[in-house]
């Protein structure tokens, strides 16, 4: 479902990744790990087509994602939702309007039913009640399944989160991860999390890819990271889990 | 010379000949005057050799062992060969780390002639400025052309919410704002016609500077400074909390959705504005004309009709237009071009106001050269 084969990127003289390969097959959780700076959101802007890669370095569902034509984003973009550090939802905008931006400019429901589904997905996300609120008006937790909600509004088959525990308490971030687990298995998503947390990475992970210094140092499962892996690896996952 | 400190601890430190001792605590606290003490010391040694005796240093921070690298740093660029004596391990350690030429590395940078230099910011300008603000103006103009004809591009209902936000919003303090400089105008004007006993011509002069030249400047002015500031606050706070990332993910196009629809609204609302301004403008000069001078409000009104050119008024309305466009333009550009953080929003905001205020002018002033 995604390839990134040899991704190099330098801004002025600095080299900020360093030959990254992986692959991410259909149905997976991938969890891309690395201390802050190893350049992990960095490979996420790339896979979602924010920054350029040349030819084939970069496949998103076949296709280049910065690539694209205009007129074939919406369709590539409709297959896609993404999970922000922040949440990224527009402060202009109440959570229903957010939610249902997406479905207004690609297709051509009705605003009842347009406004059933958004329901329907903030349900999903244990959020009914917020609908005519403003993101101001949520909690960091709130906005984060908010959010979550809105990328998951067009059922897509990929989904992206960029450091999703980011600014949550434990019991909030182990809800959040929970919430990520069930979507996964409903709608059968594939789903790359770039992030720092080891618990999340341990309970959710099929595969977990870890950046150190803009370098890819491991590929594996969760459990060869705990056991097989450099040191620099095992190092990570011990203090992420307090040891 | 012992300096004792309020926590007990202290510094020791003696110049004896060729040795200086450093022991005690050399920490934060106790620098100003170790410094001092180091300065007034050093100032006239003559010696080629010093040895730093640490044997009796039992505490060191950060700012401590900096310290003492700094002075042997600045004695070995007086020629003056520095030995270090005795230090504990850890303090060993921490000088070691400090000797480390990374750390302090400064790219040496080439040296640039005076010619060479101007070429090399004029490029810079024209690479990271006018010709990244030029792209931003044709994707904008290209967009707002095409997106006439097409739905979906942007809310439904933004247009008519931008128009209220950049036009009905803006009335009152434009018609405010023209009326008192039609007022002031007339006013500066009555004293010297009234001294050549030509008291008619306020008419023609406060009509037609307001009609052709203050009425759109003001209303642009006006314009700039809300909502050119507010087009660039809210560019550069989407793209600080990522927003426009989002937008761009969810296959919509940050211009189309963002940008474009306060261009079509300041396009509507402008020439209505400026229109606004004119007679709010007139209606000061009228107040003036009728209370200095004598001229009834039917007389200004008749002699305004003689004077008043249909020319005057379309070339009015065409500098509003753009205007508009180049403070949606000027707003877009800076907008986008923040970094992410709190304190670039504030800046973006600024430039944005200042920039458009001065290409308002720039541009009135080559289309005032163009017609007249």
């Amino acid at each position: 479902m995604i390839e990134v084969d040899g991704l190099s990127f330098e801004i002025g003289d600095k080299l900020i990744l360093n030959n990254i390969s992986f692959q991410v097959q259909r149905g997976d959780i991938t969890a891309i790990l690395g201390s802050s700076g190893s350049g992990k959101t960095t490979v996420l802007k790339h896979l979602l087509g924010i920054y350029r890669s040349p030819g084939n370095v970069v496949t998103v569902l076949g296709k280049n994602p910065s690539e694209i034509d205009e007129k074939e984003q919406k369709s590539f973009y409709k297959q896609i939702g993404v999970l922000y550090q922040e949440g990224a939802l527009l402060n202009s905008m109440t959570v229903g309007e957010n939610l249902g931006l997406p479905l207004e400019q690609h297709s051509d429901l009705p605003a009842p039913l347009i406004e059933d589904i958004v329901r329907m997905k903030l349900h999903q996300v244990d959020l009914d009640g917020t609908y005519e609120k403003f993101p101001s008006e949520l909690s960091g937790g709130m906005l984060k399944r908010a959010a979550l909600a809105r990328a998951i509004v067009m059922d897509p088959p990929l989904l992206f989160c960029d450091e999703p525990g980011a600014g949550l308490d434990p019991i909030t971030m182990s809800t959040l991860d929970q919430l990520i687990m069930d979507l996964h298995k409903q709608l059968g998503m594939t789903v790359v999390m770039v992030t720092h947390e080891v618990p999340s990475t341990l309970n959710m992970a099929d595969q977990v890819v870890f950046l150190d210094k803009g370098s890819s140092i491991f590929k594996g499962t969760p459990k060869s990271a705990l056991k097989t892996s450099p040191a620099i690896v095992q190092d990570f996952f011990a203090r992420g889990l307090g040891k | 010379m012992t300096v004792k400190m309020r926590d007990q601890k202290h510094a020791d430190y003696q110049l004896d000949g060729e040795t200086l001792t450093i022991g005690g605590s050399m920490t934060l606290g106790s620098l100003k005057e170790f410094l001092d003490y180091v300065e007034q010391a050093f100032r006239n040694y003559r010696g080629k050799t010093v040895i730093f005796r640490l044997d009796s240093l039992q505490e060191a921070d950060t700012a401590g062992i900096s310290a003492i690298h700094h002075i042997r740093e600045k004695l070995t660029e007086r020629g003056i060969d520095v030995k270090i004596d005795g230090p504990p391990p850890d303090i060993q350690q921490q000088l070691s780390t400090l000797s480390d030429e990374q750390i302090f590395a400064k790219s040496p940078g080439k040296k640039w002639g005076f010619m060479e230099r101007i070429g090399r910011n004029m490029s810079h300008i024209l690479r990271e400025y006018i010709l990244s603000y030029l792209e931003i103006a044709a994707e904008i103009t290209y967009w707002s052309m095409v997106d006439l004809f097409k739905k979906k591009t942007h809310r439904k209902g933004e247009v008519v919410n931008q128009a209220v936000l950049m036009g009905v919003n803006a009335a009152l303090i434009v018609g405010a704002m023209s009326f008192i400089i039609g007022l002031v105008l007339a006013l500066q004007s009555a004293a010297q016609l009234r001294a050549f006993g030509a008291n008619i011509y306020i008419v023609d002069l406060t009509v037609i500077a307001m009609m052709s030249e203050m009425g759109p400047l003001i209303t642009a002015i006006m314009v700039a400074g809300r909502s050119g500031s507010a087009i660039a606050a809210e560019l550069a706070t989407m793209k600080v909390t990522s927003e426009t990332d989002a937008l761009r993910t969810m296959g919509l196009n940050p211009v189309r959705f963002v940008m474009v629809p306060k261009m079509h609204a300041g396009i509507l609302t402008m020439p209505f504005l400026t229109i606004l301004a004119d007679v709010t403008g007139i209606l000061g000069g009228m107040l003036i004309a009728t209370s200095s001078l004598g001229i009834s409000p039917l007389v200004f009104l008749n002699r305004m009709e003689e004077s008043l050119l249909l020319k005057d008024i379309i070339f009015g309305i065409i500098k509003s237009l753009v205007f508009v466009y180049l403070i949606v333009i000027t707003g877009s550009y800076f907008g986008t071009q923040s970094d992410k953080g709190a304190s670039e929003v504030g800046k973006v905001t600024t430039s944005a106001v200042v920039v458009s205020i001065s290409l308002v002018i720039v541009a009135d002033s080559i289309m005032g050269l163009l017609i007249y």
